[in-house]
């Protein structure tokens, strides 16, 4: 049995250089210390995949016409409990989805992993994290129930908030000045196949960066972290261990370029992987088979007493459309752009070597006070719309 | 000007041939899906007319609220929900008409008449519009779009699917 | 035993003891002596809240850069909150007890009804804060070996600290804003709940800032050894640098929770926005811009007096500060409030002889302007970050030290002023819609059936 299990690893190494690819895929170096933080990315991708496997047998069961859509996904409520739990994972998870990814972003910021040379890692991020931003988005307008609908409205109205452009964009999406059937249909091959296509190609660029230059882990597991502490030793550069791959990583400083110390990803890191990834599924399957998704009255343009209210990701601009004057409307659309923009130009801003973030004030008292408003918002709004 | 070379010469044709298919790729396949994309801005809508009733049974100086029949879009046949409007009269002349969308000028929220207040209000973002279709409270930027209508001689009331002004 | 020495002495004097409380000259006087207790009571227990919260976070801080100033400061809040959580308590408890109590004791039983959870859970709150305070400050050294440990029962204060302050803003903002008295979470979730939770937790730790940074240049220049003025002169840019980047975040928030006034309590907002207040809140503005202005200046400074780079940048801030906190206070109405502007038929502007100067807008002028100082104030806080590499701490010069002092004192005219806005912009009811001034001094017997609680 052995001797066959052999026999076929030959066979497959010599044609698909299989031995190479796990090695290089299983027993990459990564930091040892910290390493319960570098968890969040690979949780964020186990998120991903799963709303990914549960969207294709969605794609099954939910029909995007404008009458279909609440009817099969009403019929599912309370004919097939299988298919209701498929859907509430989709939900659960796309919504804790966003949560990690935002603590993955804080994690990397505040790690200063977006220093020379893994630029590029941060930007494909800020890619998939407005890709994911937009996916939740348009997901939330699939169901065409009341939530839904105006969830569709309000969101195809932000671009016409645009200078010239706008109106044009707006009705681009649409399909027309107002929401309609082309806008369902639209929107559901945007979210099926127009953004996953683009998610794909970016989360491949965002690990083949990874793997390029290593994870860089926290800056404890560096010599310059010792330069800081008053009263410390600098340890000696590891001249004598070999470096093992990928680093050390391109032209950087050198006491930032190599880990003191490594440990092989399989099966090190990807024990802490597994148990973070499975804590998550484990918290979705909770929530779906606890609460699901719910499904409100179908789209009724002419509901006089209905309130749209914004799915809770949305509150922070929820609430700054609520107090942002009518002079000055023009900042809705230009305080989350600068907000981008800002993320953007983070690691150009940010180019100095210190990866400390205790000893980089400049940039970490300025995001958290980003993060902070953003929770801010977040709060008051949730007050706002309970006291409706 | 270098030396007529012929290794030269094909290489460079090699690589305009290749950027040809390629732009040509482009174009074959650009063209219709750009064209489709576009397409339902600019098809021409039909104007279809609703009948919403005899002028005189609406009270005087207070929104009263209608479902009206709309097709928003250009496109194959669907059963939509009906629209609301609202139909104000502000004397007994026919000219002194005016029926207004429930669409807010913020977000496009769903706006409400309350009686209490005696403005029209927005509940996403407390938006307020008074008696007569003015912005005057909260975020909204414009007054309330309305929808083209005519009163015949009998005086009832028709309503087409086309707005005043552009939103 | 002492009565029986002080009775004959009383007899002896032919005094006449006071039948009951003191009249304080009528209504005017008790809201005058409620005011006076409760600013001192602010003043004070601001300080100790932003104490018990800051304090923990800078020993973290301090533990994980390993700099032993940090430690230092982090101690002396610790000390402070000792020393001065009694005096902050025993106005508060002056407050209740005797003024509330005996002047407004309908009201307050009335309130303590409604919110009888908040009150508990607060009043447990405190115990916890007190034991916790006293054995985080007394533990200090002794548990120098097990820092984690310390750090820990300094994290278990925050939470308690914070919780206090959490259930006591239930009983205020439901005061502002009533919600439905039967369903609890509607009490405690009530519309300007949380507006006032973030304001006034984020108040209070940029207060403690203020205040180290005010404080700090005082003891800086009573300080003779070289690592005490270094001390002082770290510490006092330090709490400058909390103070300024916190109160960025407070003009949002005031938006916000004015935002919920005026959709909850219209009465309130028209007296605060175009009432009576309108002028104290013109003050206010031009408080929190000459605030900033002052502590992008000291950034400027102490900069320029260390060599450091970046001074430039923050001189054309500071000068941009200034002319935004000039421009963000001028005045709407040239008059005390709207109301005498309509009656005048002057509503237009000055130009046209008018009471109006367009100019001093709330929309768009003030808010752009406030936009204008939050960023200008962020950026000083960043590019005096920047600048910190280059500065040798111990020799500040003594302009420096006097714009520290502006600040705090500045500061604790704002809480001052917020707090005189906000209680008489709900006058003159106690509970909005619910329950007057008036009316609170029922002294008659209590009747066999509890009697009914007035109409709203």
């Amino acid at each position: 049995m052995r001797r066959m299990a052999g026999a076929t690893l030959e066979w497959l190494d010599e044609r698909a250089a299989i031995r190479y690819l796990l090695r290089k895929g299983l027993y990459e170096a990564v930091p040892v210390r910290g390493a319960w933080f570098y968890t969040l990315g690979s949780a964020t991708l186990v998120l991903i995949t799963v709303q990914l496997i549960t969207g294709i047998f969605l794609t099954m069961l939910f029909v995007p016409s404008v009458k279909e859509a609440w009817e099969s996904l009403d019929y599912i409520r309370q004919h097939d409990a299988f298919a209701s739990v498929v859907r509430g994972i989709h939900l659960w998870d796309a919504y804790l989805l966003l949560l990690v990814l935002g603590l993955h972003m804080v994690r990397t910021f505040s790690s200063g992993s977006y220093k020379r040379p893994r630029e590029l890692n941060w930007l494909s991020g800020v890619g998939l994290f407005l890709l994911v931003l937009a996916m939740a988005i348009t997901g939330a307008m699939l169901p065409w129930d009341q939530a839904a609908y105006w969830t569709a409205v309000v969101t195809t109205n932000i671009p016409s908030y645009l200078p010239l452009v706008g109106s044009f964009l707006r009705d681009l999406w649409r399909g027309g000045t107002f929401v309609g059937p082309i806008t369902l249909v639209r929107t559901f091959g945007i979210h099926v196949w127009l953004i996953p296509a683009l998610l794909f190609t970016l989360i491949g660029a965002h690990l083949a960066l990874l793997r390029k230059h290593g994870e860089f882990g926290s800056y404890v597991n560096y010599r310059g972290a010792y330069r800081s502490y008053e009263g410390r030793e600098v340890p000696p550069a590891p001249a004598e261990r070999p470096i093992e791959p990928p680093y050390p990583s391109t032209p950087s400083e050198e006491e930032w370029s190599a880990p003191l110390q490594t440990e092989d990803f399989y099966p090190f890191q990807t024990f802490k992987d597994g148990v973070v990834s499975l804590v998550c599924l484990l918290i979705v399957l909770a929530l779906a088979l606890g609460i699901g998704a719910p499904l409100e009255d179908p789209a009724n343009p002419a509901a006089i007493s209905y309130t749209p209210t914004p799915e809770w990701f949305y509150l922070p601009l929820d609430q700054l459309l609520v107090l942002v004057p009518k002079e000055l409307i023009s900042l809705v659309l230009f305080i989350p752009l600068g907000g981008v923009l800002l993320l953007v130009a983070l690691p150009f801003i940010d180019r100095g070597p210190e990866r400390n973030p205790f000893e980089r004030p400049a940039v970490i008292v300025p995001g958290a006070i980003v993060v902070l408003f953003i929770v801010i918002l977040t709060l008051l709004g949730s007050g706002r719309l309970f006291n409706l | 000007m270098e030396a007529h070379n012929p290794e030269v010469s094909r290489r460079r044709f090699a690589i305009l041939g290749t950027q040809v298919v390629g732009a040509g790729v482009a174009i074959m396949l650009g063209v219709p899906i750009v064209g489709f994309l576009l397409n339902p801005i600019f098809r021409p809508r039909s104007i279809t007319e609703h009948v919403v009733g005899y002028i005189g049974n609406v009270p005087a100086d207070t929104p009263t609220p209608f479902e009206f029949p709309f097709n928003p879009q250009s496109s194959w046949e669907a059963p939509l929900p009906d629209y609301l409007i609202y139909v104000v009269r502000f004397g007994s002349g026919l000219d002194q008409v005016r029926v207004f969308s429930n669409i807010c000028s913020h977000m496009q929220c769903p706006v409400r008449w309350e009686s209490t207040l005696k403005l029209f209000l927005c509940p996403c973002h407390g938006g307020l519009y008074d008696l007569r279709r003015v912005n005057v409270g909260g975020p909204p930027p414009k007054p309330l779009p309305q929808w083209q209508h005519r009163v015949d001689r009998d005086g009832i009331l028709y309503v087409t699917n086309r707005l005043t002004e552009q939103i | 035993m002492s009565a029986a020495l002080l009775l004959p002495l009383v007899h002896l004097l032919d005094l006449q003891l006071p039948e009951h409380a003191p009249s304080f000259g009528g209504e005017a006087g008790y809201r005058a002596a409620i005011g006076i207790i409760m600013s001192t009571h602010i003043l004070i227990s601001g300080l100790v809240s932003g104490a018990t919260q800051l304090g923990p976070f800078i020993e973290w801080l301090g533990y994980m850069r390993q700099r032993p100033r940090y430690d230092r400061l982090a101690h002396g809040l610790a000390r402070f909150a000792v020393y001065y959580f009694g005096i902050g308590t025993a106005t508060a408890i002056l407050f209740m007890v005797v003024l509330v109590v005996g002047l407004w004791g309908h009201f307050f039983t009335t309130l303590v009804r409604i919110t009888w959870w908040p009150f508990v859970i607060e009043a447990w709150s405190f115990v916890l804060m007190v034991v916790l305070t006293y054995i985080w400050y007394y533990t200090w050294e002794r548990l120098r070996p097990f820092k984690v440990l310390h750090m820990a029962l300094g994290g278990m204060l925050v939470v308690a600290s914070v919780i206090q302050v959490a259930m006591i803003d239930i009983v205020a903002s439901y005061m502002l804003t009533p919600g439905a008295p039967s369903d609890p979470i509607r009490i405690a979730i009530n519309p300007t709940v949380y507006p006032l939770d973030v304001h006034r937790l984020i108040a209070n730790l940029a207060y403690i800032g203020f205040a180290i940074g005010g404080f700090s240049a005082i003891l800086f220049w009573r300080s003779r050894e070289p690592e005490d003025r270094a001390f002082y002169d770290w510490a006092g840019s330090f709490g400058l640098l909390w103070g300024m980047s916190l109160t960025a975040l407070q003009p949002v928030v005031g938006y916000s929770y004015a935002k919920e006034i005026q959709l909850h309590s219209y009465a309130a907002w028209f007296k605060m926005m175009r009432g009576d207040l309108s002028t104290v809140f013109v003050w206010q503005i031009l408080l929190l811009g000459m605030m900033f202005t002052v502590g992008v200046w000291y950034f400027f400074r102490r900069l320029r007096t260390a060599g450091a780079r970046g001074t430039s940048l923050l001189k054309t801030a500071t000068i941009g500060l200034l002319i935004l906190a000039i421009f963000a206070a001028l005045p709407y109405h040239l008059a005390f409030n709207q109301d005498q502007v309509i009656k005048a038929g002057l509503n237009r502007p000055f130009w046209e002889g008018g009471l109006i100067d367009p100019l001093g807008a709330m929309i768009p002028n003030k808010v752009l302007a406030l936009m204008g100082l939050d960023l200008l104030a962020m950026l000083g806080v960043v590019w005096y970050l920047r600048g910190l590499r280059d500065v040798a701490w111990g020799a500040p010069a003594r302009g420096e030290q006097r714009l520290l002092i502006a600040s705090g004192v500045m500061v604790m005219m704002m809480i001052v002023t917020m707090g005189f806005i906000r209680e008489n912009s709900r006058v003159p009811y106690l509970i909005s819609g619910e329950i007057t001034v008036s009316g609170q001094q029922d002294v008659s017997p209590p009747q066999t059936s509890p009697a009914p609680l007035p109409p709203p």
